[in-house]
Formats: C-alpha cells, structure tokens, sequence
C-alpha cells in the first residue's frame, strides 16, 4: 500500500528557499520540535552541541567519530540512538551532536532516514516530500 | 509528539523565517501558539524559561540564521 507523503514547505529567506523543516527528536522522555536542513550531503542528523547543552543532555557520552565537512575537514560527532518523528512517522535514528558543526543549521543526514523515506525535493513547487517506504 | 503540531510550527516558520532573520539575527528564540514567546542568547537560557514557566506543549526553539550563517546554504 502507497503511503501518503509528508510535505514540507521550503522556507523562504532573503528571497532563496531553502529545504528546512521541523522534526521531533525525543531526548530523555521528553520530544524537542527542531529545524533541520535536509541535507543528502550529510552521512548523519547532526543536532549543534547546544541544544543538548541547553535540555540537560550530556551528548559527550555517545560514541565518537569523525565526520567529513564541506571544507574537507574533520569534525568530532558523538553519536546516540534517539527517536525521531516526521509527521506522524516515528522511529530510532542515530543522532549525532556536535560542538564544531560550521553551519548555522541541524542536518537531517542520510543515516536511518533517506532509507525510510523517498524524499522528493519538489523545488519548483517550493516543497520537499517524504514518502515513507515499505521497508522502514 | 502531535504531528499536528510540528505541521503548525513547520508552517509558522515558512510565513516567518524571513521576518525572524531581520529582528533577531543570531538570538535563539521560543515560538508558541504562533508568536515568538522569548528570545535569548543561548539554547540553554531558553529552555530554563520554558521550564520556569512550565510552557506546554513544548515550545519550537530555534536559534534564527544571521545573514552569515545564510552563505553556507543558499548558494
């Protein structure tokens, strides 16, 4: 059976648009709504450090690694398995947070998610569209 | 958390984003019930007031782009 998608609209800024959107990302029981920059460059979500700073979350006990950024540099992530919801979807994704993220957004990665859902970025329309697959 | 609600603040933020990038460029700031309920300097000083005011449903926090911070994406 076809599931329906979850459309977002792209945010409008300094007349671009951009393919942000808002999630839910629950952390020790309770759900955070977040913006995210859906980014397919992006091998992991990659929260700022200081979200988790600010809920109380002590992010520096996931596992470390290293992820490439657009600079070709290296940047310390510390990895946790955290549920996450879009639209109505939830599920368990790996979450990383990072004091060193270089740009001013979350990233919505590809790990747990592009494989759960066909994103369609739609820019002509102004939407991005996440239809949930039959496999997640 | 409602999904409804998530489509409430995804929505607000598509009509607003722009507005937020103007007035308050680089302050992290709570949005509820479709307006901007407190601005900060840092997440933490934030979600402190949400919970000293003991706001529900939980606030959309968001530390809105300075025009800097716009480069990195809209190329």
């Amino acid at each position: 059976m076809q599931m329906k998608p979850i459309v977002f609209r792209y945010k409008p800024i300094r007349g671009r648009l951009a393919p942000i959107i808002t999630v839910g990302v629950r952390i020790e029981g309770i759900w955070y709504p977040i913006e995210v920059y859906v980014d397919s460059g992006s091998a992991y979500t990659v929260l700022h450090a200081r979200i988790a700073d600010g809920v109380g979350f002590d992010y520096r006990g996931g596992e470390p690694i290293y992820l490439q950024v657009g600079d070709g540099s290296f940047i310390p992530v510390y990895l946790h398995d955290l549920e996450v919801q879009i639209g109505a979807e939830r599920f368990g994704a790996r979450v990383g947070f990072s004091e060193k993220l270089g740009v001013g957004f979350n990233l919505l990665g590809r790990a747990d998610i592009f494989d759960r859902f066909r994103i369609c970025f739609q820019e002509a329309q102004g939407i991005v569209t996440f239809e949930p697959t039959e496999e997640g | 958390m409602e999904a409804l609600r998530l489509q409430e603040y995804d929505d607000w933020l598509a009509e607003h984003l722009d507005e937020l990038v103007t007035q308050y460029p680089g302050k992290v700031v709570a949005i509820q019930e479709d307006k901007v309920v407190i601005v900060g300097d840092l997440e933490g000083e934030v979600y402190r007031q949400i919970r000293e005011k003991g706001l529900e449903p939980m606030p959309l926090v968001f530390r809105v782009p300075r025009e800097e911070d716009l480069q990195s994406i809209l190329t």
